[in-house]
């Protein structure tokens, strides 16, 4: 069952770790040789090697059940430069800027409403 | 101490184009000044002054995890360090001194003519805007980063 709770705060921690590239990204907007960053989905464990478990008792082989994926930040270089050596868009990076930012609101909008649903259940619909 | 280091990242950017932008003030200023130091018994006229500008990480913490990282594993393009924006020096231009033909001026050379700084008025207003466009959008990412903080603390409130 997928936990409401955890994909919201993956959805969350992107937004956050997006909302950080843009921050560091307009910063840097005029300084030479500065490469742009960008929010990815670690995925270092995705196509390791994971044994079938078909049986309760068999040992877990590989990372199944403990993949964990992680935001991480990471530098593009293959997009085009100015004259210095910098990629940064300013004008890209703030209609992302917007676009995180309502992402942001909708995922906590979604986390209260849950919360609320939980509530109502636990206050046995009073 | 630091609460939230996605703040900081804007407060170096939204300093350091202050900072360019009193350095412009200053080049402005003196866009006529032909007497800025005393050297060998002559005048120097100004020089214009130019920001060197470099990305770099904030707290001391994460210059060391930036200096592991590149030691360790300097093909990785990934890492988790927060990264503002600082001031390296602020340099003289060493490009040639306008001469201008005036006999009469009291820092006039022999043939008459006055060394005027180099500072190109154009160049330096259009550098003057694009500080202060860098210093708005700076701004607006600040207040953005503040609203999404402050939504953050209305979890769990219904």
């Amino acid at each position: 069952m997928i936990n409401v709770f955890y994909a919201l705060q993956l959805a969350m921690d992107g937004a956050w770790m997006q909302q950080k590239a843009h921050a560091q990204n307009i910063a840097n907007v005029d300084t030479p040789g500065y490469k742009r960053f960008q929010a990815v989905l670690n995925d270092v464990n995705k196509d390791v090697f994971v044994g079938n478990i078909s049986d309760p008792r068999h040992i877990r082989i590989g990372s199944q059940g403990s993949y964990e994926p992680q935001w991480q930040l990471q530098t593009v270089k293959d997009t085009t430069e100015t004259v210095n050596g910098n990629n940064v868009d300013l004008e890209q990076e703030m209609s992302e800027l917007a676009d995180t930012q309502l992402a942001y609101q909708a995922y906590i909008t979604l986390m209260n409403q849950t919360l609320n649903r939980y509530r109502t259940v636990v206050r046995n619909g009073r | 101490m630091v609460r939230f280091p996605e703040l900081w990242v804007q407060a170096s950017a939204l300093s350091l184009n202050r900072l360019k932008m009193d350095v412009i003030a200053e080049n402005i200023a003196n866009a006529d000044s032909t007497r800025a130091r005393f050297e060998n018994g002559q005048w120097q006229p100004y020089r214009r002054h130019m920001v060197v500008q470099q990305a770099a990480p904030l707290s001391f913490k994460d210059m060391l995890s930036e200096i592991k990282d590149k030691q360790e594993r300097p093909a990785e393009r990934s890492r988790n360090t927060i990264i503002g924006v600082r001031a390296n020096a602020i340099k003289e231009d060493e490009a040639p001194l306008r001469r201008v033909y005036d006999p009469s001026h009291p820092d006039a050379d022999q043939d008459g003519y006055v060394l005027y700084p180099n500072v190109d008025l154009p160049r330096e207003m259009i550098d003057l805007l694009s500080a202060s466009r860098a210093y708005e959008a700076n701004v607006t990412v600040l207040s953005a980063t503040k609203a999404m903080l402050q939504k953050t603390l209305e979890i769990g409130r219904g």
